[in-house]
């Protein structure tokens, strides 16, 4: 603990790296003793959302890796969770962790093929992987249940219409609980290693890293916390569709990192709130969130591309570094 | 299998390759010269069968229509495509950043999906054939769907297009040298942007081209992005990035086993092109090739090609 609390700058870096999260979280323990159930709801689907994007900024913002199939992730962890829960009746927090190890185990096997992958075709093939579990999802009627979804068997405690408050906190727990071992993830000496790799990937080789085995770690890693979102999703939503497994869900999840600033600890979770309140309010005048979440997208890359993030610290703008969202190999 | 079923199937299979083969033509032309992965080549196919869909509204389901909507649709795709390279991609060329372009067409993509939301609305079109492009010829015994045949011609005259252009034209000329040395090239006098512009333009263009011909070929839907997208990108990893061979070869192969796969089980043949990329990449893997690359127009790490141009 001593070497990651550190001294002085360290510390200063930390706070500052990690407040806005742990602020946001406070706020969201707060929230439903002032606001009504639809800002629960709202603010329970920030927090998957978050969770989705820190798995992406797992991979892009710390170890330079552009999945665009986090979806596949957390697809899994939503069907393998209703799954578990209705199929093998175990109570959900087991059925989460089953979930989980599925995600971590279909990651590893796809895993090994494809963190060798040039960038570009790691991009296509994680997107392919999501396609092709959704396609299995369509096609197995009698596991998954077909185009018409998997109805999830929740326990009345567990049951977000009988007690949407009850189901946020669990929500926001197990959430907390992930975001905790995130944050001593990235800032131990395996973070590190990571930035390193993405930084320059041939130097850190050099220096004796293993890169393969540290992407494939990396990649299981986020497939977990991502498998944790889906997981969590089946509480809000109840019923698991293949579209658990759509593109839009990687993209949402790089839009949330990019909005927030990519590689920083906070930056997801900030960018799920700040997308949340603008799909939000503008789905409130139009239905039409694809070209809102586009023109956001937009505004990031060109005018801030290191995001929300960047703007809260002192002395700092919104444009500068980073000129590349690619690391010089 | 009779004979007459073979051709049939051949057939049909020859028609999904080269609808396959437009928008990875594209993707690998844009990849190639301007290193750029083109994530709204799916929304650009998408935007093409719309279009298709109001010019046929227009002008009725005739031999007029559909010849303007083939020339007309992909001509005005490509001046977007054209427009949209200037206004986003122009400025991150010198800073080369493969992750920002793809994500700035990722964002073109979700503008023109949500442009065509607005305009078209949600709910799925369809357009109709020409009269005379319903029913089929008969060759053996089997009966080829005609409009099947016109899509197999279109599909080897664009192909012998694309290679034509590439290396018996000026333009083309050009175009291979960008890909060795964009630098090199400009200080010869050469307006660099104005031939990226152009070749983005084609790109998309190509991809518009794909649109409008799966346009009557089922509901014309929001889905149609990704039902493009997936196996447009597994052709250009099969055959390689960047490789316009490679990605001819790759679509002819998917195309084909997946309309003889039909015949068994259709979720088969969905499954195809997932089969055919791991059966070539793993031979690739097992052939010990360090890289994953074949040789095309842009090697792995953004050098030249060997055995490109320049010397």
């Amino acid at each position: 603990m001593a070497r990651m609390v550190g001294t002085g700058p360290a510390r200063r870096a930390m706070l500052a790296d990690g407040g806005p999260a742990l602020a946001l979280l406070a706020l969201a323990a707060l929230l439903p003793t002032v606001a009504s159930s639809e800002y629960v709801l709202l603010a329970a689907s920030m927090i998957v959302t978050a969770l989705t994007a820190v798995s992406f900024n797992l991979l892009f913002g710390y170890t330079g890796m552009f999945s665009f199939g986090q979806a596949a992730f957390y697809g899994l962890g939503a069907y393998a969770t209703a799954l578990l829960m209705g199929e093998a009746s175990l109570s959900f927090y087991l059925a989460l962790g089953g979930a989980v190890l599925v995600a971590v185990v279909v990651a590893g096997a796809s895993g090994a093929v494809l963190v060798r992958m040039e960038p570009v075709a790691f991009v296509m093939l994680t997107f392919a992987l999501s396609a092709l579990l959704e396609f299995g999802a369509e096609h197995t009627p009698r596991l998954a249940g077909g185009d018409s979804g998997l109805i999830a068997s929740l326990p009345e405690g567990l049951n977000v219409v009988l007690d949407v408050n009850g189901v946020y906190y669990a929500m926001l727990g197990v959430a907390s609980a992930v975001l905790a071992g995130v944050f001593v993830f990235v800032r131990s000496r395996a973070g590190l290693i990571l930035r390193g790799i993405r930084e320059d990937a041939l130097r850190a080789r050099t220096l004796g890293v293993e890169v393969e085995r540290r992407k494939l770690g990396v990649f299981a890693l986020a497939a977990g916390v991502a498998a944790v979102g889906g997981g969590l999703s089946v509480l809000s939503s109840q019923i698991v569709y293949p579209d658990v497994f759509d593109w839009k869900i990687s993209a949402n999840a790089l839009i949330v990192t990019l909005l927030g600033g990519v590689g920083t600890f906070s930056g997801p979770v900030v960018g799920a709130v700040a997308l949340g309140l603008i799909d939000f309010y503008v789905g409130r005048l139009t239905t039409d969130t694809l070209l809102v979440e586009g023109l956001v997208l937009l505004a990031v890359i060109l005018l801030a591309p290191r995001g929300i993030v960047a703007w809260l610290r002192p002395g700092r703008g919104w444009g500068g570094v980073p000129r590349r969202f690619t690391s010089v190999k | 299998m009779s004979l007459a079923t073979f051709i049939g199937q051949l057939f049909a299979g020859l028609g999904l390759a080269f609808v396959l083969f437009f928008t990875a033509a594209g993707l690998n032309l844009v990849w190639g010269v301007l290193g750029v992965m083109n994530f709204a080549a799916g929304s650009v196919y998408m935007l093409g069968a719309y279009l298709t869909t109001s010019v046929i509204a227009r002008l009725g389901a005739s031999a007029l229509g559909w010849t303007v909507a083939l020339i007309a649709v992909p001509v005005a795709v490509a001046a977007l495509g054209a427009v949209a390279e200037v206004a986003l991609l122009r400025r991150t060329y010198r800073v080369q950043d493969e992750n920002r372009q793809f994500m700035l067409t990722l964002a073109l993509s979700y503008l023109i999906a949500g442009a065509i939301v607005l305009v078209f609305g949600t709910h799925f079109r369809t357009v109709s054939l020409p009269g005379a492009l319903n029913g089929g010829w008969n060759l053996l015994g089997a009966t080829l769907s005609r409009y099947t045949v016109v899509t197999i011609v279109l599909g080897l005259l664009v192909t012998v297009g694309i290679w034509l252009g590439l290396y018996r034209t000026r333009a083309g000329l050009l175009t291979r040298a960008a890909v060795d040395d964009r630098e090199m090239l400009a200080v010869l006098g050469v307006n660099v942007d104005r031939l990226y512009s152009a070749v983005f333009a084609v790109g998309i263009g190509l991809g518009a081209l794909g649109g409008v011909l799966i346009a009557p070929q089922g509901a014309v839907s929001t889905n149609l992005e990704t039902t493009a997208l997936v196996p447009a990108f597994i052709v250009v990893v099969t055959g390689g990035l960047g490789n316009m061979t490679g990605a001819l070869l790759a679509a002819l192969a998917i195309g084909i086993l997946q309309s003889f796969a039909a015949l068994h089980d259709a979720t088969l043949a969905q499954l195809t092109p997932y089969v055919v990329m791991s059966v070539v990449l793993g031979a690739r893997a097992l052939a010990g090739r360090r890289g994953w690359s074949l040789t095309g127009l842009r090697s792995p790490r953004g050098e030249p090609a060997a055995g490109s141009t320049a010397g």
